[in-house]
């Protein structure tokens, strides 16, 4: 992370009308943790599979989970560049 | 007609006492101004609880030894172990606590009581504490006025402590002027006709007043000044003990089963150690004298000596009770058994829960989840898939074609009946006026409501789905069988995954609900491109294709509504959370584009 977004982070953090935007970049942070785990988890299912059947399943969960991922990043995006 | 006569007679009797004697209107207005604290006392900490108590509970009663810990910190904070004991009660009827968890928290309660003693053995009668008192009452009675939430809070502690330190000053002026006209210890009565006698009186004295704790300053104070003998004290206080259960029964009146267990179990544990402290009293005293004179505590020092009476009777109760903590809830699970699970009547809601925010919304969840299980029923048979089926490790994709059995299930009847019933009295124990919560969980209890709206609605739809499986379950044209058994699949899925989330064994999250959605979604538009070649091939008849569409229509509902049931019951505790699940969850554009 830059030093820019850093001092914006903080700007955002520490202003008191944005608490409740704060809260909602926190728990959509905590949200992305999770995601992340479970790419690294497809993505080695996808790594380790024999059969095209597998790949195919191990595919679309790491599609819908990338999707999830880009959601939460857009949102947080939106809610730092609303302030 | 004896209720309406007692009141009435009562005040009479005081009215009387009062004119007969200012010392007694002294102590009793002491009396009044020490509960009227506790009450004051009561409420700061309940401002404080919401929440807080929730997680600390979680945290702290997955253990006999934890739970006991609670109950001593918690009652040693709050100085009432009345207040620990409903709040106890309440998270047991919630659904937060296990009956063996209110137990240790109940035995902890007895303990940490005891710690009122010594305060005020220890410091209440050798302080001038009225000098306290009045700048507590002030401060207490400007910040109760404040709107912030913890500023109230802490008035009402502030407030509550003054008149706490208030009406033991009033007792023992009243005691103390007592000592010059009249001396009690006339009365006094020995051996064990003695302890038995006092021991009722205590326990009476206990019922009328709510609090063990106004008892016992009531005891301490009379025993400071000489009204009463030592060991007539000691009997009294074991009184106090049992008679404080009574708050806890009371409690539990609204409460169902499990609280009702709890003050069993809250009674059973008072009267034994009572009955231990009689039988062995003259042992325990010659305890207490060892302790007293190994700490250098004066042998003439009997409101100490006391003090120390009551953590050690206590103790003996929770060292000979503990062990038979497991045979408890078993004797109590028996004589006081479950009543029968009604698909009809709410399980969770009931008054006791309504005092904190945790446990009215644990309540609500639960409530809605025993509702989604008669939804569960309705829904699994409306697409003749049997329970079992899905609540099974078997693919669905394999077993569901297999069988086209219909199940006999009357929707509509089904919905009145274990649907419509409980859905209405969520609604309405959630929108009951009494029911006042911060916006943090007002949110969460109208996602709540939402929830239970979009369970009722799913089983709705199922009615109409009804129909058509079940007509073309028995036709011969297998192409829109096979479409109908799609749909059966798409629907029993999402039940499943719902089932699975509810085990919480690791297998799934809350993030396979959208990778289901989109699943369903790229059955659906499989089936919608096919119509028109199955059409045109005279696999299906336009008719069957408007049935189709409709009922693809309604399937998505279904799993829309069970799939949003879903993230507010089982992956989200908060309305804060569910918005940041709601942020980041994949909606109909997101799903085209992946299936593109």
């Amino acid at each position: 992370m830059s030093t820019k977004e850093i001092i914006k982070k903080l700007e955002f953090i520490l202003g008191t009308k944005n608490g409740v935007a704060a809260k909602r970049v926190e728990d959509i942070e905590v949200l992305l943790a999770e995601l992340g785990k479970k790419k690294i988890k497809f993505q080695a299912k996808l790594d380790g599979a024999t059969t095209s059947k597998d790949s195919i399943k191990a595919e679309r969960k790491l599609a819908v989970c990338n999707a999830q991922i880009d959601k939460g990043r857009a949102a947080i995006e939106e809610l730092l560049g609303d302030n | 007609m004896i209720k309406r006569i007692i009141l009435p007679v009562i005040l009479i009797i005081l009215a009387l006492g009062f004119w007969i004697s200012p010392n007694f209107k002294e102590i009793a207005a002491g009396v009044s101004i020490f509960l009227f604290g506790m009450i004051f006392l009561e409420d700061g900490f309940r401002a404080f609880t919401g929440g807080i108590l929730g997680k600390l509970l979680e945290k702290t009663t997955d253990s006999l030894w934890k739970a006991i810990s609670f109950g001593v910190i918690s009652t040693t904070v709050m100085q009432s172990s009345s207040l620990v004991s409903v709040i106890t009660i309440s998270f047991l009827s919630s659904g937060l606590i296990g009956l063996a968890a209110g137990i240790g928290i109940i035995f902890g309660a007895n303990l940490g009581t005891t710690t009122g003693a010594w305060l005020i053995a220890g410091f209440g009668l050798k302080v001038k504490i009225s000098a306290y008192a009045m700048p507590m009452l002030v401060f207490g009675a400007i910040l109760v006025f404040q709107k912030s939430k913890n500023l109230k809070g802490i008035g009402y502690v502030l407030a509550g402590l003054g008149l706490l330190f208030l009406g033991i000053h009033y007792m023992k002026e009243g005691f103390e002027a007592f000592r010059g006209t009249i001396d009690l210890t006339r009365f006094a009565v020995s051996g064990y006709a003695g302890l038995f006698l006092f021991a009722l009186i205590g326990i009476s004295a206990t019922v009328i007043m709510q609090s063990s704790h106004a008892t016992l300053v009531l005891i301490i104070t009379a025993l400071s000044v000489g009204q009463i003998t030592y060991e007539n004290a000691l009997a009294l206080a074991i009184g106090a003990n049992v008679g404080t259960t009574i708050t806890a029964v009371i409690g539990s009146m609204s409460a169902n089963y499990q609280g009702k267990r709890l003050a069993a179990a809250h009674l059973i544990f008072n009267m034994v150690t009572g009955f231990i402290a009689i039988a062995l009293i003259w042992q325990i005293m010659s305890l207490v004298d060892y302790f007293c004179n190994y700490v250098g505590i004066s042998s003439d020092n009997y409101t100490l000596k006391l003090a120390v009476f009551h953590t050690v009777f206590n103790t003996l109760g929770v060292a000979v009770m503990t062990p038979f903590v497991g045979p408890l809830v078993a004797f109590l699970e028996r004589v006081m058994p479950a009543p029968e699970t009604s698909v009809v009547e709410t399980q969770f809601l009931h008054g006791s829960v309504t005092d904190f925010p945790d446990t009215l919304l644990t309540a609500v969840r639960n409530e809605i989840l025993h509702l989604y299980d008669n939804a569960y029923r309705i829904i699994s048979r409306g697409i003749n898939v049997h329970p079992d089926i899905i609540a099974s490790d078997l693919v669905l994709d394999v077993e569901i074609p297999k069988t086209h059995k219909i199940i006999d299930v009357d929707i509509d009847a089904q919905y009145l009946h274990s649907i419509k019933s409980l859905h209405s009295e969520i609604i309405n124990f959630t929108g009951a006026p009494n029911i006042k919560l911060s916006s943090d969980f007002s949110g969460r209890l109208y996602d709540l409501r939402r929830a239970s709206q979009r369970i009722a609605q799913a089983v709705k739809d199922t009615k109409h789905l009804q129909k058509n499986i079940d007509f073309y379950s028995y036709t011969g044209n297998q192409a829109i069988r096979a479409e109908y058994d799609n749909i059966r699949i798409n629907v029993a899925r999402i039940l499943r995954l719902i089932e699975q989330l509810r085990r919480d064994d690791g297998s799934v999250d809350v993030f396979d609900l959208d990778e289901n959605k989109l699943a369903a979604k790229e059955a659906r538009n499989a089936t919608l491109h096919n119509i028109d070649k199955m059409i045109r091939e005279a696999q299906i008849t336009a008719e069957m294709a408007t049935s189709l569409m409709n009922d693809l229509a309604y399937s998505k509902a279904i799993i829309a509504d069970l799939t949003r049931a879903g993230k507010i019951l089982l992956g989200a505790h908060t309305s804060d959370q569910l918005a940041a699940q709601d942020a980041i969850a994949l909606e109909e554009e997101d799903f085209s584009e992946l299936v593109e």
